[in-house]
Order: C-alpha cells, then sequence, then structure tokens
C-alpha cells in the first residue's frame, strides 16, 4: 500500500473531514506503538509500511518502557482529540466535551489499526499486537 | 523483585476522576512501584498534596494521606516531618500549586532541605480550572487568560532549584514510567529535599505540550553525566526550548538535612514528646525554667 | 494621691529609641521587684530602631498590681524633648532629673509649675567613665539616690546585662552608677517626699510579660512544636520558646512566611503532636485560610493572636483590641472554633495550657487573643501563679499508638457521633491508613458531595462548638457582688478597669468589672446570668467600633448602657475609665 492509499483508507473509516487531520491521527497512532515496539522488529515492517510512516515507527526504543500501558497509550492519541467547547461560564476556562473522548480515541486508533492490518501480512500483524497494551491489544483485535 | 501482590497494598477504592490518558496515571503507578521497591508500607507514608488535578492522587492510594490548600503542601509536610521525623514524607501537586502560588514554599524548601520528596506534577498549565497558563507555560502559549499568548518568561523550576540550594534535583516523563519510578526510588533514599519535576502532558488542554511534543525533545542524560558536578548541573538546568535532559540533574549527598540540624529534636520528636507527656507529665522540669524572671 | 508616700509612685524614663530606654526601664523594674515590691511597668515605643520618642512608666506598689497610673511623680529625661512631651502627666510636686548640660530647658517655666527640677552632671559622669551610652545607667541611678532606694539592686542588675557582654562593661558601669547616685545625692538628701524602701522578707516574686505565660502555658501544655513568623507584638513568644534548654525536645521553626508558619504547626498538629503559631493581626489575616483547612479536616491548631493597632500595618507596636469579631468569623464558610482571651499575666499562663487541651478535644482552631498592652508590659508575679503541677494534659478523643494498634473495627476518622467529636487517630499505625481531604467529605475522609452527607457532615463539625459551650468559661466579676456600675470588658483593658474600680470603691462609690474570657463560643446562659445582675453597664474596650458590646448582644440579646472606647493605641489609665463612666477622679489625678 502506498502512503496516499493509506491515508485515504483512514480517512474513509474515519470519516475525517481533511486530510491534514489524517495525517495528524495516523501519525500519532504510529507514534505511540512505537513506544511499545522493540526497535529490533521496526524494519521488519519496511516491506509493507510506506516510507512516510515508517518514519514514525523508527522512534521505537532499544527496550520499551515495561510499564507503558493503555493509558498512557491512549494518552498519546488524545491529543488529537479536540475536548474542549466554548467558554464555561459556570466554572471559568474552556467546557469539556471529554464524555466521550476516551471511545473517540479507541475509534481513531481503530480506524488506524485497520488500515495497517490490511497492509500487513499475518506474522507483521501479529508482532504489532503482541507489543500492544492489554485494552489497546483488545482493540487492534477488534479493528 | 517487584510482585502484583505488593502494589495491590496501595490500591484504593475511591473513584478516579482523572481524564483518560492523563499523565498522574503513570505518576501514580510509578510512585507505588517506587514504594514497594523501598518496602515502604502504606502507613509508613504520610502523603501531602495542594489542590488541583494531581493533588488528588493522595486520595487514589491507600496511604495516610492530607490534602491541604492551594500552594501549601510543603510547609504542611515540613511541619508534618519536623514533628514525627519517623514517617517518610512526599509531596505531590501540580506546577501553579508548587511553582506559582507555593512559589515562596519551594523557593524555601530549596534552601531548608528538609527530607521530604516533593514530585511536580508539571503539565504547563492549570487543568482542574480549565486551562489558564501556569509559571512553567512556554511564552506565547495562548490559553483563555493568556489569549494573545503568555507574556512572561516560563519558570525553569531546575535552575531555580539549583540556585535555591536544592540538594537533589530530577526531570522525569510520565511517558517513560519505569525511569521515572527508579528516579522517585533515588529521590525517596535521598536524605534531603528532593525535587522530581514530572513532565506530565494535560491531554485535554494543552495542545501543545503533547506527549509527541516531549518525547521530540526529551533525551536520558548519558551513563557518565556526574550528578555531583554543579557545572554540569547548571548547564542542563537551562536547557528547555530543543532539548529537555531526563534524570538526576543534580545530587548533593553531603549536605544534612534540616532535621538533623534541629538540636531539640535530638531529645525526642514533638510527637513522641507529647505521647511521653502524656504518661507522665512531670511538672518539676519546669520549675528552673522560673529562674530567669526572678 | 498623695504629696509624699512611701512605695507607692511612677517613675516615668523617657528618651529616643537607640537610648536604651527599654533596657533600662526593665531593668529598674527588675531592681524593685527584687526588693520585694509589685511593679507595673508600661512600655511605650515605636516601629523604628532610632529616634522618636520612647518612655518607660514604672509603677511600684505594696499591693499587687494591674495598671500603670497617671500622672506619674518623677521623669527622667534622656532628651531635652522627653520633658516638654510629659509635662502634662506630671504630679504636683514631682521631679524633674535631666543631664546638667542641657542648657535649652527652660527651668523656671518647670518650676513655676510645681515641679522640682534637678539638673545633674549626668551625662558629663557617663562619658567620663565610658560613654554618653551609660546616661541611662547615671539616671537609673540617680532615682535610686533621689526616692533613697539602695543602689545595690541596681548595681547587681547592670551587672547581670552587661556582664553577658563583658566585665569590663560591667565594671565601668557599676562606676557610673555610683558616682551619679552620690552626687544626687549630696545635692537632694532625702528632700523628695517619694521614697522607695525595699521590703524586708518579702517572697521572691517573678517580673513577667503576657507572652512569656503563654509561651510558658504551652510549654507545659506538651506543646514541642512552635513555627511562626516574626510580627509585634507576638514575636517574644517564639523567642522564649526557641530559648529553651534543647533538652525540652522544644521545636522552633522561624517559617518564609506566616502562611508557612500556620500550615507548619498543622501539618505537625496532623502527625499527632502539640503545635502552635503566634502572631498579630497582619499574619493572622494572612492564616485565615488555613484556619479553614483546620476546621474542616478537623485537625487541632492553636494560634496566639496578640492585637495592635490596625488596620494595614497601623500602629505597629501600639495597643488595640480591634480583631475580635475577625477572629470569631475568619475563613470561608462555617466551622467551630474556640477564641480564649485572657486578661491578666495569669490568665495568660492558664490560656497558654488550656487551648491545647481544647484544640485536642474538639479538633478545631483555638486561638488565644491577646494584645500588645498584655503581651508586652511587665508586671510582678507570684511564684504559684505559674504552676506546672496544676497543668493538666487532657487530649480528648485523641487516640494513642496502643490505641489505634487495638482498633478492631473499620476505622472511620469521621465518624458520626452524638457530641460531634470523632476519635481521632494519627497517622502511622496500619490499622488506621486514611487520606483526609479539604473538600467535603464522608465519614471515610473520601470527598463527598452528595446533600445527606454534606447536611450531617455540617451538623457534625457544628455540634463540637454547641459541646464546648458547656465548657467555657463564665465571665468574671472583679469587685462588689451588688455594684451600682459595671464596666464590661476583655484582654489587657481588664487590668485598668479593676484599677479604676479599686480607686471608685476607695473614695465611696460602688463598682465592679465584668471580665469575658471565652469568646466564642459564648457561654450564653452564664453570660446572661451575670450580666442580668448588673446595674448600670459600661463596655469598656479598645476599639472603634465596640465589638465586645456588640458580641454581647449578638450572642444574649443583652445591650450594654453606655460604651466606652479608646483607639489611639494606647492603653487606658484608671483616670480616663473613671472619667470616662462620667464620674469624677478621685484626688490627685
Amino acid at each position: 500500500m502506498d502512503y496516499e492509499s493509506f491515508l485515504a483508507d483512514v480517512q474513509e473509516r474515519g470519516r475525517f473531514r481533511s486530510r491534514d487531520e489524517c495525517v495528524f491521527v495516523t501519525a500519532t497512532v504510529l507514534r505511540a506503538v512505537a513506544e511499545v515496539l522493540p526497535m529490533a522488529h521496526v524494519e521488519s515492517f519496511a516491506s509493507n509500511v510506506p516510507q512516510e510512516l515508517m518514519v514514525y515507527l523508527r522512534g521505537a526504543h532499544q527496550e520499551p518502557d515495561p510499564y507503558f500501558d493503555s493509558n498512557l497509550f491512549l494518552g498519546w492519541v488524545l491529543a488529537t482529540v479536540d475536548v474542549t467547547g466554548g467558554r464555561d461560564k459556570t466554572e471559568g476556562g474552556l467546557d469539556l466535551f471529554v464524555a466521550y473522548s476516551t471511545d473517540e480515541a479507541a475509534d481513531r486508533c481503530r480506524c488506524v489499526f485497520s488500515t495497517l492490518k490490511s497492509a500487513l501480512d499475518d506474522r507483521q500483524s501479529e508482532l504489532i499486537s503482541i507489543h500492544l497494551p492489554d485494552s489497546i491489544q483488545q482493540i487492534y483485535a477488534d479493528s | 523483585m517487584v510482585t502484583r501482590l505488593d502494589i495491590k497494598a496501595f490500591d484504593s477504592d475511591a473513584e478516579n476522576t482523572w481524564c483518560a490518558g492523563c499523565g498522574d496515571f503513570a505518576i501514580l503507578r510509578s510512585l507505588k512501584l517506587a514504594l514497594t521497591e523501598l518496602g515502604i508500607a502504606s502507613h509508613e507514608a504520610l502523603v501531602v498534596s495542594g489542590i488541583g488535578c494531581g493533588s488528588k492522587l493522595p486520595d487514589y492510594m491507600h496511604i495516610n494521606g492530607y490534602m491541604t490548600i492551594h500552594g501549601r503542601p510543603l510547609p504542611v509536610a515540613t511541619g508534618a516531618k519536623l514533628a514525627n521525623p519517623d514517617l517518610h514524607v512526599i509531596v505531590v501537586d501540580g506546577d501553579g500549586d508548587a511553582y506559582g502560588i507555593g512559589g515562596n514554599h519551594f523557593l524555601h524548601s530549596c534552601r531548608r532541605n528538609p527530607n521530604i520528596t516533593h514530585i511536580v506534577e508539571d503539565n504547563q498549565i492549570y487543568g482542574l480550572t480549565k486551562g489558564q497558563y501556569s509559571p512553567t507555560s512556554d511564552r506565547g502559549f495562548v490559553t483563555t487568560t493568556s489569549p494573545d499568548g503568555a507574556i512572561e518568561q516560563s519558570l525553569l523550576p531546575v535552575a531555580v532549584a539549583l540556585s535555591a540550594g536544592a540538594t537533589f534535583i530530577a526531570r522525569t516523563f510520565a511517558g517513560d514510567p519505569k525511569h521515572m519510578a527508579a528516579v522517585i526510588v533515588e529521590a525517596i533514599k535521598h536524605q534531603g529535599y528532593s525535587l522530581i519535576d514530572v513532565l506530565q502532558p494535560c491531554v485535554t488542554f494543552n495542545r501543545v505540550n503533547t506527549y509527541d511534543w516531549y518525547r521530540e525533545r526529551v533525551y536520558k542524560l548519558p551513563e557518565d553525566y556526574d550528578p555531583t558536578d554543579p557545572d554540569s548541573a547548571r548547564a542542563r538546568a537551562y536547557e528547555w526550548e530543543d532539548r529537555i535532559p531526563l534524570g538526576i540533574i543534580y545530587r548533593n549527598d553531603e549536605a544534612q538535612t534540616y532535621e538533623e540540624q534541629v538540636a531539640p529534636l535530638k531529645a525526642g520528636s514533638p510527637l513522641s514528646s507529647v505521647l511521653k507527656l502524656q504518661k507522665d507529665p512531670a511538672p518539676g522540669q519546669y520549675e528552673p525554667l522560673k529562674e530567669q524572671f526572678l | 494621691m498623695a504629696l509624699q508616700s512611701t512605695n507607692d509612685l511612677s517613675i516615668m524614663i523617657g528618651g529616643d529609641a537607640g537610648q536604651g530606654v527599654e533596657s533600662s526601664g526593665a531593668g529598674f523594674a527588675l531592681a524593685l521587684a527584687r526588693a520585694g515590691l509589685h511593679v507595673f511597668a508600661l512600655q511605650d515605643y515605636r516601629s523604628r530602631i532610632r529616634g522618636g520618642h520612647n518612655f518607660y512608666q514604672l509603677r511600684v506598689s505594696e499591693q499587687p498590681l494591674y495598671s500603670h497610673r497617671d500622672p506619674v511623680e518623677l521623669l527622667l529625661a534622656l532628651t531635652p524633648q522627653s520633658i516638654p512631651l510629659h509635662l502634662d502627666n506630671l504630679h504636683e510636686g514631682a521631679a524633674v532629673i535631666f543631664p546638667q548640660k542641657w542648657e535649652d530647658v527652660d527651668v523656671s517655666h518647670l518650676t513655676k509649675r510645681g515641679l522640682t527640677v534637678e539638673r545633674l552632671p549626668l551625662m558629663e559622669i557617663a562619658e567620663r567613665h565610658g560613654s554618653r551610652l551609660m546616661l541611662n545607667t547615671a539616671v537609673l541611678a540617680a532615682a535610686s539616690a533621689i526616692t533613697g532606694f539602695p543602689l545595690k539592686y541596681i548595681v547587681d542588675v547592670i551587672s547581670e546585662n552587661f556582664g553577658r557582654k563583658s566585665a569590663e562593661l560591667a565594671d565601668k558601669n557599676a562606676a557610673v552608677a555610683q558616682e551619679a547616685y552620690d552626687v544626687t545625692l549630696d545635692h537632694f538628701g532625702d528632700r523628695f517626699p517619694h521614697r522607695i524602701k525595699p521590703i524586708e522578707g518579702a517572697p521572691k516574686r517573678m517580673l513577667m510579660q503576657g507572652n512569656e505565660a503563654i509561651a510558658f502555658g504551652a510549654l507545659a501544655s506538651g506543646c514541642r512544636f512552635v513555627s511562626a513568623y516574626p510580627m509585634t507584638p507576638a514575636t517574644s513568644i517564639i523567642e522564649w520558646l526557641a530559648s529553651v534548654p534543647a533538652e525540652f525536645g522544644m521545636v522552633t521553626k522561624h517559617a518564609e512566611d506566616e502562611i508557612a508558619a500556620v500550615c507548619m504547626a498543622l501539618g505537625a498538629s496532623y502527625t499527632g503532636a502539640r503545635a502552635m503559631t503566634a502572631t498579630s493581626g497582619g499574619g493572622f489575616s494572612l492564616m485565615v485560610e488555613a484556619m479553614g483547612l483546620s476546621g474542616m479536616t478537623e485537625v487541632p491548631l492553636v494560634i496566639v493572636e496578640a492585637q495592635r493597632g490596625g488596620p494595614s500595618t497601623g500602629l505597629p507596636t501600639r495597643t488595640e483590641q480591634s480583631d475580635l469579631l475577625f477572629m470569631i468569623h475568619a475563613s470561608q464558610g462555617e466551622f467551630p472554633r474556640i477564641i480564649t482571651a485572657p486578661g491578666t499575666i495569669e490568665q495568660c499562663f492558664e490560656a497558654g495550657w488550656r487551648a491545647f487541651n481544647l484544640a485536642d478535644k474538639y479538633q478545631c482552631p483555638v486561638v488565644v487573643a491577646t494584645d500588645q498592652a498584655l503581651s508586652a508590659n511587665l508586671r510582678t508575679l507570684e511564684m504559684d501563679a505559674i504552676d506546672p503541677g496544676a497543668v493538666e494534659i487532657d487530649r480528648g478523643a485523641t487516640l494513642t499508638p496502643d490505641d489505634v494498634d487495638a482498633l478492631n473495627e473499620d476505622y472511620l476518622r469521621f465518624r458520626f457521633s452524638e457530641d460531634g467529636i470523632s476519635p481521632r487517630a494519627m497517622p502511622g499505625r496500619e490499622t488506621a491508613v486514611l487520606t483526609v481531604p479539604s473538600d467535603e467529605h464522608d465519614e471515610h475522609g473520601h470527598i463527598n458531595e452528595e446533600p445527606e452527607i454534606r447536611i450531617r457532615m455540617m451538623q457534625k463539625r457544628m455540634q463540637k462548638l454547641k459541646t464546648a459551650e458547656a465548657e467555657m468559661k463564665p465571665p468574671l466579676l472583679y469587685g462588689p457582688e451588688d455594684a451600682d456600675l459595671t464596666l464590661v470588658t476583655w484582654g489587657s483593658t481588664t487590668g485598668h478597669c479593676r484599677a479604676a474600680v479599686d480607686e471608685i470603691n476607695a473614695a465611696g462609690g460602688s463598682a465592679n468589672v465584668l471580665q469575658f474570657i471565652d469568646m466564642w463560643p459564648m457561654p450564653v446562659e452564664a453570660a446572661r446570668k451575670a450580666l442580668d445582675r448588673c446595674k448600670r453597664k459600661v463596655s469598656v474596650e479598645q476599639n472603634y467600633t465596640g465589638q465586645l458590646a456588640m458580641l454581647i448582644q449578638m450572642t444574649t440579646g443583652v445591650a450594654m448602657d453606655d460604651a466606652l472606647t479608646k483607639y489611639d493605641g494606647r492603653p487606658f489609665s484608671p483616670g480616663q475609665i473613671i472619667e470616662g463612666v462620667g464620674l469624677e477622679v478621685p484626688d490627685g489625678h
């Protein structure tokens, strides 16, 4: 799959309005994957992952932090979810639309994971899956 | 060897109100890991917090906790430590609480060197009050109270702590929880005021200093870095915009703690004294003090 | 007041800040106390290191004293300006002593007013032996000679004071004293009609100020932690406790500001130790938020508030009683607190230790309210007025470590109870690990906003106030029970009122003093009963708005018949009170 197709697929799955937003979401999810994928395995994806996206995976650590959990993974992705609305006149500051932010973040992961899975072969897919933290692994499986 | 069971001893059944993805979860986890590794039980420690999202941490742990008022956990903790030096005292609060309203106490704690560990959940924003800029927000940061961008320079807590005489200064990143746990262990072991400035993204309000943003900039201090060298520390203290060092930036293990130098403490702590006096008031001990009025 | 007397006079030392007026005044007071006399020392000083007029007014008597008295019989002037400044406060036939070399002093003007003026070569003596700084020693020695008071008492005090610095200094001062004494005696003989005679076989007495008594009481109560920020007139509390030998284990901390000071005390108290802080109105203003923290988290806290002239920086070295309602209402929201206001130095000692029992029992902030006059002025006290043996250490429902270990049920820090008090465990034992928030919370200490919990918790906390009311001291009566006039007062003004009614009664009048001590919660029943027995009630207090009168009306419904207020930063003199209530001031005032 090439870069543009990858992005188009993500955009369709996620119904994102702009290509820029897609780039942002894809980059962020892959950066989060890079946090849990051992560096040794990264190059094995080069055959099926577009070069433009390999850049993010190459940010992987020699030894991923064993305590990097689902919460931190989602935290990475949540940066792409805009949860602030207008002014909150009751409390001051901005009003939050965080009630669904976790679900939204999970959906975004799902989008990128789905596209990714369709690009990878079984072995590569398995390699990603086993390094994902618990609930993220589940999201990956459901994608 | 850290076992799940040990960590579970710190679990609390209080409902956690942090946003999903909040870096505070990692901080909470790392603190539990550190205490478990050090073999410090729930009843042997006291966590004092201020006001803010992160200051709710004691409620989410099974541990002695005192959630106080905005900016004041350091003096409360200092008083507690002086009154009962047997307790491991840890202060947990945010960047606004610690460096803003609590700035004066921060400054003086650095000089005072009480044996307290101070974990600052630094997300460069005021989270609980919904998105205002904080002392560590970068210049130009746009928020509801800085619509044209923050005018002030951001505070560099490591540099301030260094020049104020702190004896243990570290920085960690919530995205590296294992590293953070190891630093917390060292901080608690350090005899004196230990500052850990934790870079902790606020996933809800801070769209600039995200996990990505930090990841691009943070780097771990090299193996051969000497934290006891003040010159090296000074150089690293001012690294911020493009490169942010993580790890123990400065440590001075020669300095005495404040408590060690308080002569009256050698006679017994204020807590042990009153417990003793309750059983045996010994009023005769005060009679000689009346001589000075004659 | 007589034109001659023995052991019944007032001496005024006037000078500039920086001339040692305080230390020489205090030194003279100590000498007189050691001679078996009763002493009351009124200090008047400014918020500056040098310059500006200060004075020290000493009253001597064979009977216990609660107040100074105007006018004075002897003025010792260390500056020429001291003379005109106190001219109107000099009794007929009073003597004025000052250095010969001041040529500008208009002696004839003074003698025309019936004053005895003595120019003595005091400055010259001082300079010859050492320096002009020894002028005050010369002046004290002259006072000694003029009144027939044996010099040795003064010399002993001087030797102790200066001996600490250097033996040479002590010797020089002693020489100055001797020569000044001899010269004055030569001049005066025993012409001066007011004499001071030591009392043979008199019991030893202490010379103390209110702050020292409070600090002593705190120490005796088991308090071993004081954090404070220096603020006139409370500073001597932390200074005295810091000077106590290290074996007592009294930890004192000069904090970076008052907020740190009160928070440190709270943190120490949280661990189960007895802790306090001391400040004045401005510092108390900063402590207000922490008071609320103490009230909400039910952690004992003792604060000494030594009031001074406000508002803002106000009159830093002067007295006032204008924070009463502030102390009662301080901090946002509603929670129990106890306010107690001693009025004599003996009562200060008791307040010092009783405050901790109250704080522990009711797990709330306790404010000990004094004022600059009570905190700083010196008085002679009987040895047994400070009786550590009378101190009770009562911690109420505070659980000891053994108690905590014995807990076999789920410990609830904020357990609902009939009297509102929940047993308090201190951190450190496995059976009681808990977090306490400043938010509203449930019995476990978890944050909780639900209406039912909020209502019950608020009621629980406020119930403590009702429970405490039962042990609040009723107002204290001084003087005959059925008097025509009752002076209703509090704090240091109590002493001046007592002196006033003594004079009124001695002159054939009928007056007594009703002193309010425990202000909050007001012991309403007892207060009403005491007030109902009064005929004409006049409140006497040092503030503009009549806060005590307002408090009494607010809590008991009883209104005063008249109010006498003073807010110039100077304490009431008995004469001013007598005049103020519309009576004639007895002869000699």
